[in-house]
């Protein structure tokens, strides 16, 4: 009971908000808070129940469908996977829905705001608390609604509401793959409730990696891997604290979520692991390229995501679900700091274009020095929390994948080091480029979130270090004991290098000012910068390739129906017409014609007979006499 | 009430629609009151007959059987079963929130309600009835009013509208009359009775039970409507008036579905399981077909009317999947349906009454202006797109799995509609209520009370059969279980 009450709370506050939260005005947030709360207690309670217990699952389900032998049977699983999900979602979402309501104090839609979070919580834990597909497809969808309504949120733009739509249907392509692997589960794998693994893959047979795949497509919609990413940039509309809790923070990373839930059926089939390694690597590699070029705040961070989503995905490709969740945790804590900053920067500043930042470190110490931190954490730098999960990813990648993919991953590291470096330093360093700007610290509201959030994105990670004996990793997953020997032992060495040799370039180029590259290299590399800005033309040809030939063949549809299917109809019906018209002819000059031509005859003919019908005995006497006579020459005859 | 209970649920609107004759026509309250009451009591009744119905019986229950016209065997005979009881308690909920609708007629009350509850009368009946005779009247009832409401009340091509849905139908219905009566002449002894011809079967040669097959297919194709038998559909939808609108999607496309149901599949079984691919393939052509139209549609109505049609393919897909997904899908789907596109006409009815236009690009940025309304519109949105937690995804998803189940190829490819059907609805979305507002619509007020009284409970219904799909499922299950096995093909799932 316990169990079903943590996404509970939220979907009860979601319906109070949503009937009454208008007149509650400002203290519609109480009650979105109160629930979360609610949730959180309860999530900390089964964690250390779980703890207690050595890792075993706590478990409550009830039938949904009632169908002859096979009836689904829907119930919540708390195992550590699901609970790790729990507790980052509600301790971080709470933090930033605190942080909302300072954030979006003065919006009209103010309880609005705080009803479509509070369902995307009650969504986003019945998706991890789960046990089965159908289930999770459930809160999936639920989900992808409440960040489409929250994207399009200040839909008065025509952006946000583009935005919106593009993200759900984005994402609903990716629903698909995820539809087609249950229904593909449903006909071979037996049953569709988390579990049995073994059994599944064996059930499924040959068709255990085409189902892995369908699974990481799904997973690609949501953790907007390439090349389904492009709908997370776009997502940045939506109100900041938005993109720190859902498309940064917790959404985003269920697809990280389902993949690793369902990695038994991956690991059945290596050549799935190296579809989800190679798509990763694409992703990661490319969306890093990309915010190194972005001077947008939030966009910046929107591709930092994009990377490091698929940095997670590259760490469960290697094989490791402990990897890709650890730094799904770390990443968590981070990137919803550093979104949460970017957002109390844009409260202060009313514009999102770093390139008229700077200097704010002075203006807003708290945000500068959070922000920092959440920077240094992610660029990887020891003992804050991004190197231990980044290391964990990169020596399960050495062991496990292709060279190739640990040079891409060390690659990522370098880049990110050096983007996330450029934004601190253009941010809050030197003169501020723009004038009229008068920025000022953010209420408490926002900066106790700040302050809360620092602290775990420095520390976090230190629970899966050899400080504290792996406890995360050995939580996670006892029986997984990790690839560390058969990994290069350099990795760890090289990987501190390069986030310095990145922090470090950076810092050349942006605080010192100085070209890294000669001006003729620079002349050349033109081009190339010029695609990576302008995102390789992926929206563009997306646009060319599906969005016009779709709406294409809509209209051709439409013209077909009506042109043709309808036309026939009428066509049909106007030949009834003609047909009934020729009748109506017939009817009136053949039939009836003849019919009246008879009357008319007979009329004639009366009248001509009745000339005879004079009334004078003696013209009848000569009529009588010359009858006689005819007569009496025709019996002669 | 005792058993009669059906026969009062068939009546009742016909007593009521006797008495609106009777009053003068200038106490418009009265009328309207009466028509509430009648439709209301129905409503109640039907609710007590789905409290009282066992679902886990075999066959028919509150069975009422008299000899009508003994000279050719035709009996009164009505029966509810587990197919017949979702869509007879649907036809209770449309015809009482049609009513509720209806406040916007002002025209003509008097014949209006008279017609309408007429129509009530005809739509109870056509689902009750067990003997072919008596189905074939009520199914032929339902046309006349139909006909009538909309070339009265209907929008401005509302004559060509309502001949065209009057002359397809019965174009329609001729066929099946003529599959009737072989199949009374089949018959040893000579029956119209549904469920005798079920237990012994036609006794007619393969060809022939073909041409039987094919003459209530299609009389029940037209209606669902099936591609390319559809086009009157759009344009009696367009054209009639909401709460008619409503009773169309809601209702009268479910009598098709219902046909197959009762009488294609029980009746001639073995074509039915050869003809299954047929209904999975022109499932998969509604399912597509029907959303690219809808996606290139400027009109709201129209908009909505043709993403009907997409709908409707998954009920022709669960049907052809010939196993208890499939058909629990199919079913559901169809009572889905009427409950979210009425409610989705309910929607562009309340706006074209404070507009007068349904073209949605002079529509924009109403979220900000009518809050209330933006929240129906997008609930029903959701819920026509097949969001899950909402009815609309349970029907679908078993229909697909059914579908999968049988045809993993064409499944597949129906399931692409999926994205094209959330296409439809989300730009119907932006289009009416994002963007920038337009401030010719100052003025606009939001939803009002009795709207929002004729609209919550489908929103209710909507939800409940998302959240707890087994109320439905648990009555109609058994019922397509023996479907299923005496067509020979119950399988594992």
């Amino acid at each position: 009971m316990n169990l079903a009450l943590i996404p509970l709370l939220p979907a009860i506050s979601f319906v109070i908000l949503i009937l009454i939260g208008r007149r509650l005005g400002k203290a519609a947030p109480l009650i979105s808070l109160s629930a979360l709360l609610g949730s959180l207690v309860l999530s900390i309670q089964l964690f250390l129940q779980i703890t207690a217990s050595h890792g075993h699952p706590v478990h409550a389900s009830m039938v949904w469908l009632p169908m002859a032998e096979q009836s689904f049977r829907f119930g919540f699983l708390a195992d550590p996977l699901s609970i790790t999900m729990c507790l980052v979602v509600t301790v971080i979402g709470w933090m930033i829905m605190l942080y909302s309501t300072g954030y979006m104090t003065d919006d009209p839609r103010y309880s609005r705001f705080f009803a479509y979070l509070s369902l995307f919580f009650a969504a986003m834990l019945t998706l991890v608390l789960a046990d089965h597909f159908v289930l999770l497809y459930i809160g999936w969808e639920v989900v992808g609604l409440c960040s489409y309504l929250l994207i399009s949120f200040w839909f008065e733009k025509p952006s946000a509401a583009a935005a919106g739509k593009k993200a759900f249907l984005t994402t609903r392509v990716g629903d698909l793959g995820l539809l087609a692997a249950i229904l593909l589960m449903a006909k071979f794998g037996g049953n569709l409730n988390f579990g049995n693994w073994e059994t599944k893959a064996q059930a499924l047979g040959h068709l255990t990696p085409l189902v892995a795949v369908l699974l990481f497509w799904g997973a690609a919609g949501k953790s907007a891997q390439f090349p389904l990413h492009v709908w997370l940039p776009d997502a940045m509309e939506g109100p900041t604290p938005v993109s720190a809790l859902i498309h940064a923070a917790t959404m985003v990373a269920a697809g990280v979520y389902l993949v690793a839930r369902c990695m038994p059926l991956f690991l059945a089939e290596p050549s799935a692991l190296m579809v989800v390694a190679t798509l990763a690597a694409i992703t990661s590699f490319f969306a890093a390229t990309i915010a190194c070029t972005q001077t947008d705040l939030k966009k910046i961070l929107a591709y930092s995501t994009l990377s490091q989503l698929g940095f997670m995905m590259l760490g469960l490709a290697s094989g490791s679900a402990v990897a890709g969740m650890f730094h799904l945790v770390t990443h968590a804590w981070f990137k919803a700091l550093l979104f949460l900053g970017a957002g109390s920067v844009i409260h202060a500043m009313h514009h999102q274009d770093t390139t008229k930042m700077g200097g704010l470190l002075k203006k807003m110490p708290i945000t500068g020095a959070t922000f920092i931190i959440a920077s240094v954490a992610m660029a990887g730098v020891p003992p804050l929390s991004g190197f231990w999960s980044k290391e964990e990813i990169l020596i399960s990648v050495g062991g496990h994948l292709p060279p190739l993919f640990l040079w891409v991953g060390l690659a990522v590291s370098l880049m990110t080091a050096f983007y996330i470096t450029k934004t601190v330093i253009v941010t809050f360093f030197g003169e501020c480029r723009d004038h009229h700007a008068h920025a000022h610290e953010s209420p408490w509201t926002m900066a106790a979130p700040l302050l809360f959030l620092s602290v775990g994105a420095a520390f976090v990670g230190l629970l899966g270090s050899p400080f504290f004996e792996h406890s995360f990793q050995h939580f996670l997953a006892p029986e997984e004991t990790g690839g560390h020997s058969s990994a290069p032992a350099w990795i760890q060495t090289v990987s501190v290098l390069i986030a310095a040799t990145g922090i470090g370039l950076a810092f050349v180029r942006y605080q010192l000012g100085k070209q890294l590259l000669p001006e003729r290299m620079r002349v050349r590399l033109r081009p190339i910068y010029q695609l990576i800005d302008n995102k390789y033309y992926i929206d563009e040809i997306y646009e060319k390739i599906f969005i016009r030939p779709v709406a294409a063949l809509g209209r051709l549809s439409w013209d077909f129906d009506a042109g043709v299917v309808d036309a026939i109809v009428n066509g049909v019906g106007r030949l009834t017409q003609v047909l009934s018209e020729c009748k109506r002819q017939f009817d009136e000059q053949i039939v009836d014609g003849f019919v009246n031509a008879t009357a008319i005859w007979t009329g004639r003919a009366g009248q001509t007979v009745r000339l005879l019908q004079t009334g004078l005995v003696q013209n009848y006497l000569w009529l009588a006499a010359a009858g006689a006579v005819a007569l009496f020459f025709l019996i002669r005859r | 009430m005792g058993s009669l209970i059906l026969s009062q649920l068939v009546f009742l609107p016909l007593a009521a629609a006797l008495l609106t004759l009777v009053i003068p026509k200038e106490r418009e309250s009265w009328i309207r009151a009466v028509a509430l009451l009648a439709t209301g009591m129905v409503l109640v009744l039907a609710t007590l007959l789905v409290f009282s119905y066992r679902p886990l019986l075999s066959g028919f229950q509150f069975e009422e059987k008299i000899s009508w016209i003994p000279q050719v065997n035709v009996w009164y005979h009505l029966g509810v079963d587990g197919i017949s009881l979702p869509l007879v308690f649907l036809t209770a909920l449309i015809s009482f929130v049609g009513v509720i609708a209806s406040a916007s007629i002002q025209d003509r009350l008097k014949e209006y309600f008279f017609l309408y509850l007429l129509l009530a009368t005809g739509m109870m009946g056509t689902f009750l009835a067990l003997d072919l005779f008596l189905f074939y009247i009520f199914w032929e009832i339902v046309l006349v009013p139909m006909y009538f409401l909309i070339g009265i009340w209907g929008g401005p091509r509302r004559e060509y509208a309502a001949i065209k849905f009057f002359l397809y139908t019965l174009a329609g219905s001729v066929f099946m009359l003529l599959a009737i009566i072989a199949c009374y002449f089949s018959s040893l002894p000579h029956t119209f009775s549904i469920p005798d011809l079920t237990q012994q079967g036609l006794r007619l040669s393969h060809n022939m039970q073909w041409a039987v097959f094919m003459g209530f297919f299609l009389a029940f194709a037209i209606k669902v409507p099936i591609f390319p038998f559809h086009t009157w559909l759009p344009d009696a939808h367009v054209e009639a008036p909401t709460p008619i609108s409503v009773i169309l999607a809601g209702v009268l496309l479910k009598m098709g579905g219902y046909g197959f149901f009762r009488i294609s599949l029980p009746l001639m079984p073995g074509i039915a399981t050869q003809f299954a691919i047929v209904f999975a393939v022109l499932g998969v052509i509604n399912i597509i077909y029907g959303a690219m139209v809808a996606l290139a549609q400027t009109d709201f109505k129209k908009l909505v009317a043709y993403s009907s049609v997409s709908h409707m393919g998954f009920v022709l897909l669960g049907l052809g999947a010939m196993n208890l997904p499939g058909f629990n899908g199919a079913a559901l789907e169809m009572f889905n349906h009427g409950m979210i596109t009425g409610g989705m006409f309910l929607l562009v009815g309340v706006l074209y009454d404070r507009t007068h236009t349904r073209n949605l690009a002079d529509f924009g940025g109403l979220g900000a202006k009518i809050p209330v309304y933006s929240g129906l519109l997008i609930f029903f949105s959701m819920a026509s797109l097949g969001l899950p937690a909402l009815s609309g995804f349970v029907g679908e998803f078993l229909s697909l799995m059914g579908g999968f189940l049988s045809f993993p190829a064409i499944t597949l490819v129906s399931v692409l509609g999926l994205v094209v059907g959330a296409a439809i609805f989300l730009l119907l979305i932006q289009k009416v209520l994002l963007g920038v507002f337009q401030t010719k619509w100052a003025h606009l007020r939001d939803i009002n009370t009795r709207e929002l009284l004729a609209i919550v409970p489908l929103m209710a219904m909507v939800l409940w059969v998302g959240l707890f799909p087994r109320t439905i499922l648990f009555l109609q299950s058994t019922t397509l279980g023996n479907l299923l096995r005496h067509l020979g093909s119950m399988k594992g799932w």
